[in-house]
């Protein structure tokens, strides 16, 4: 199908847009002194202490492209630099954090796609109804609260009842006996794939208070922009006509309106999640949830330049990767678009 | 619900009145509007825009929504059956069996009357199994029992009995959950790829007979693949997939090129004559009126002014308003109505009286305060306006 074709040419756009994303952090790189770059290049602790050989090494006082290629390369060889924060390779450190926050995006986006879709189209349905109020109340409600002070009433009122960090002191004992096999690095996912339910239950209570700060903003705004859009599609003319046809008020809904309605709003919805994989730091940080977010927030307080650029270039591949996929949903949503 | 009515009208609207609660006030759409249209003849509504000639026609498919209201009046409908109902009376599931199966609509503008995110064979489909999914689940059914005496297999012979069971229920309208569930279960749903089969096969001849070239191209074509002319005649085969008795067309060409205009005002006649169908007709071009049209009702202001014959209506045009229409046609071969003298009144504030007054030549005092009646001037034609019986104008 078209469609496929349509995937691998974004595909292939890809590379000269990793290629620019390259480029703009490595402008910030120069920013600093060779020897502070000096970390970016090092790969253990005991280069770090020879920055001389290393300046020498990679060429840090080379002219600007010589320096960029030589960097490039350190890039795609795997070589991000050394991470103080984490006493190890940056993308060692970047990894091993990884887990953490895709464990909690993937609990938290249900959170904002299910309700905010699902209560937009019915507040849509029932205008000015109760539901529809309800909806509003929450929306304002969603938006009013910065996400940090959301994240620390819930941690006042919850504290004692749900746990903060990642997994209580048990179940670290248990991931870290010689029975237990790290599948992915998501708690949830290997507690169940090594059968120990309570560990699942005890990392789903750690994840709950997080998840839910994350997703409240979001799926609010989400809600909002769904009603909107569901709303003017109900408007339509192709909605009467397939009242016209005797079709159930349901299915007039659900087939014709929503199907219309999601287009626009599965992109917002698709950068929101992209922003959850990005680790958002405030909520990490609130609930010492280590992921790659507090990652990100220790090393820059520490000016830790590997670390921070490395993130940075994790966060564009992200960004890219969903700024993919929201281009791809939109054209299967949409057959009008012209690929 | 039935009531007597010993003529042949299919439709006959009395004192419709229908109301929009918008923000600016209460804009009282229509104001008692009523007209009847006979078995198998066109009867055409004229009139300047806004003036309540897509309310009306919503109205007759109870197709008003939010912020409008249909406030008053009786829609009298003749069904296949004989009996003649009042379609504001029925419940919202007796309106959907009616809606597309024995009144079916055509829309002003053809692009924005198909869904884009869907092929017109999907659109089409899903009109023709709205109101013949029994037919065809009947058929399946004999087929698979047909099936099932020839086959030898135990299981298979279970597992079809398992499809003819769910057909039953499908065919009863069981629309329980189980029902939902097990027909999406695989082996045994093998009577929906009959189904959509069947269906599809009658969407291809209906694309035919509307004098589409390359059906099975248009078919699998997603709206905004197909000109205006071609979406138009698509919409039309929708409307009569299920053999409606009245056909409603809201200014079905006004958005089309002149050729594509009268090609398609051409399939609707020979449509008619096909199906014996009754047609709704609205327009505001009286060329368009004088082609295809038996009979006509003006409509100004959320009122119809004067009904009558065709000819009637272009030889002794009786009510004021419009002789105006008729006057304002230009000689030149483009027929559509040009503005005649005035504005067209504000719909929240009406003027009182005849709401055609404050632009009328004739009116007077008694106009301003209290609105004529809708009379049988001269045979079959009805007007309503003081004036129209005697030339100068206070007999009535
Ligand atoms: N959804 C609505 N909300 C408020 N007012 C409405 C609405 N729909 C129609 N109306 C009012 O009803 C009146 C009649 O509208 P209608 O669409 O029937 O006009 P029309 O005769 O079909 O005009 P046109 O020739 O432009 O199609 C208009 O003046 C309009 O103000
Ligand atoms: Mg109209």
């Amino acid at each position: 199908m078209d469609l496929r074709d349509y995937i691998i040419r974004r595909l292939l756009l890809l590379i000269p847009v990793l290629f620019g994303i390259t480029l703009l952090i490595f402008a910030v790189l120069m920013l600093f002194s060779p020897s502070q770059r000096a970390a970016v290049y090092a790969t253990s602790p005991k280069a770090l202490k020879n920055i001389d050989v290393i300046i020498q090494k990679y060429g840090l006082n080379e002219p600007i492209y010589v320096q960029y290629f030589t960097w490039l390369k350190q890039v795609l060889s795997g070589n991000l630099g050394f991470s103080q924060i984490a006493s190890r390779p940056v993308l060692e450190a970047i990894l091993d954090k990884l887990p953490a926050t895709f464990e909690l995006a993937l609990f938290s986006a249900p959170l904002i796609l299910i309700p905010g879709f699902y209560l937009g189209t019915v507040a849509a349905t029932h205008k000015d109804k109760l539901v529809d109020q309800f909806s509003r109340v929450l929306a304002i409600v969603g938006w009013s609260l910065p996400t940090f002070w959301l994240g620390l009433i819930l941690l006042m009122f919850f504290s004692g009842i749900l746990p903060t960090g990642r997994l209580s002191n048990q179940a670290v004992l248990l991931k870290q006996s010689e029975a237990f096999t790290v599948y992915t690095g998501m708690n949830t996912v290997d507690a169940l794939l090594n059968g120990k339910f309570w560990m699942f239950f005890d990392a789903v209570q750690h994840l709950i208070l997080p998840a839910v700060t994350l997703a409240v903003v979001s799926m609010a705004a989400l809600m909002r922009i769904m009603r909107s859009s569901m709303l003017e599609e109900l408007r339509a003319k192709y909605v009467t006509t397939a009242r016209a046809k005797g079709l159930k008020e349901e299915t007039v809904i659900n087939k014709h309106a929503r199907r219309n309605a999601l287009i626009s709003p599965v992109t917002t919805a698709t950068w929101m999640v992209a922003l959850l994989f990005n680790g958002v730091a405030v909520v990490e940080i609130i609930f010492n949830y280590k992921g790659i977010g507090w990652l990100f927030i220790r090393s820059a307080q520490q000016l830790d330049i590997a670390t921070v650029l490395g993130f940075s270039l994790f966060n564009g591949l992200i960004i890219m990767l969903f700024n993919l996929l929201a281009d791809i949903l939109y054209a299967y949503l949409d057959p009008r678009i012209n690929y | 619900m039935s009531v007597n009515a010993p003529n042949d009208n299919v439709l006959e609207l009395k004192g419709l009145k229908v109301r929009f609660d918008t923000y600016e006030g209460l804009v009282k759409a229509l104001e008692g509007v009523n007209f009847n249209i006979k078995s198998k003849e066109t009867f055409g509504i004229v009139g300047e825009t806004g003036c309540g000639k897509s309310v009306t026609a919503k109205s007759i498919m109870r197709l008003i929504s939010s912020p409008g209201k249909i406030t008053d009046g009786e829609i009298l409908f003749k069904r296949e059956n004989n009996g003649v109902i009042d379609i504001l009376e029925l419940s919202d599931k007796e309106v959907r069996e009616i809606r597309g199966d024995e009144i079916s609509m055509i829309f002003q503008e053809p692009g924005e009357a198909l869904n884009p995110v869907y092929t017109t064979g999907y659109q089409l489909k899903e009109a023709i199994l709205s109101h013949q999914s029994n037919e065809f689940l009947k058929e399946i059914k004999n087929e698979i029992e047909r099936e099932i005496e020839e086959e030898d297999s135990y299981i298979k012979k279970k597992l079809l009995n398992t499809q003819i069971k769910l057909i039953k229920r499908n065919i009863k309208k069981e629309d329980s959950r189980l029902t939902k569930y097990l027909s999406k279960i695989p082996l045994i749903n093998g009577y929906k790829d009959k189904l959509s089969e069947k269906a599809k096969e009658k969407a291809i001849n209906l694309l035919e007979d509307v004098e589409l070239s390359e059906p099975e191209e248009i078919y699998k074509n997603y709206p905004h693949e197909l000109s205006g002319g071609q979406k138009q005649r698509v919409i039309i085969a929708m409307a009569l997939s299920s053999e409606p008795t009245l056909l409603t067309a809201d200014e079905p060409t006004s958005s089309l090129d002149v050729s594509i205009q009268s090609k398609i005002l051409s399939l609707l006649d020979e449509l008619k004559e096909e199906h014996n169908l009754s047609i709704l007709y609205i327009t505001h071009n009286l060329g368009v009126v004088a082609q295809i049209c038996d009979r006509v009702g003006v409509m100004y202001s959320g009122r119809i002014v004067e009904i009558a014959n065709v000819n009637d209506i272009f030889e002794n045009p009786l009510h004021p308003y419009t002789i105006s229409l008729i006057e304002a046609i230009p000689s030149s071969e483009k027929e559509e109505l040009n503005p005649i003298g005035g504005v067209v009144p504000n719909l929240v504030n009406p003027p009182s009286g005849c709401r055609f007054h404050p632009r009328c030549p004739r009116a007077n005092e008694r106009c301003k305060k209290k609105r004529p009646s809708l009379k049988e001037l001269e045979k079959d034609h009805w007007v309503e306006c003081y004036h129209s019986g005697d030339k100068d104008g206070e007999l009535n």
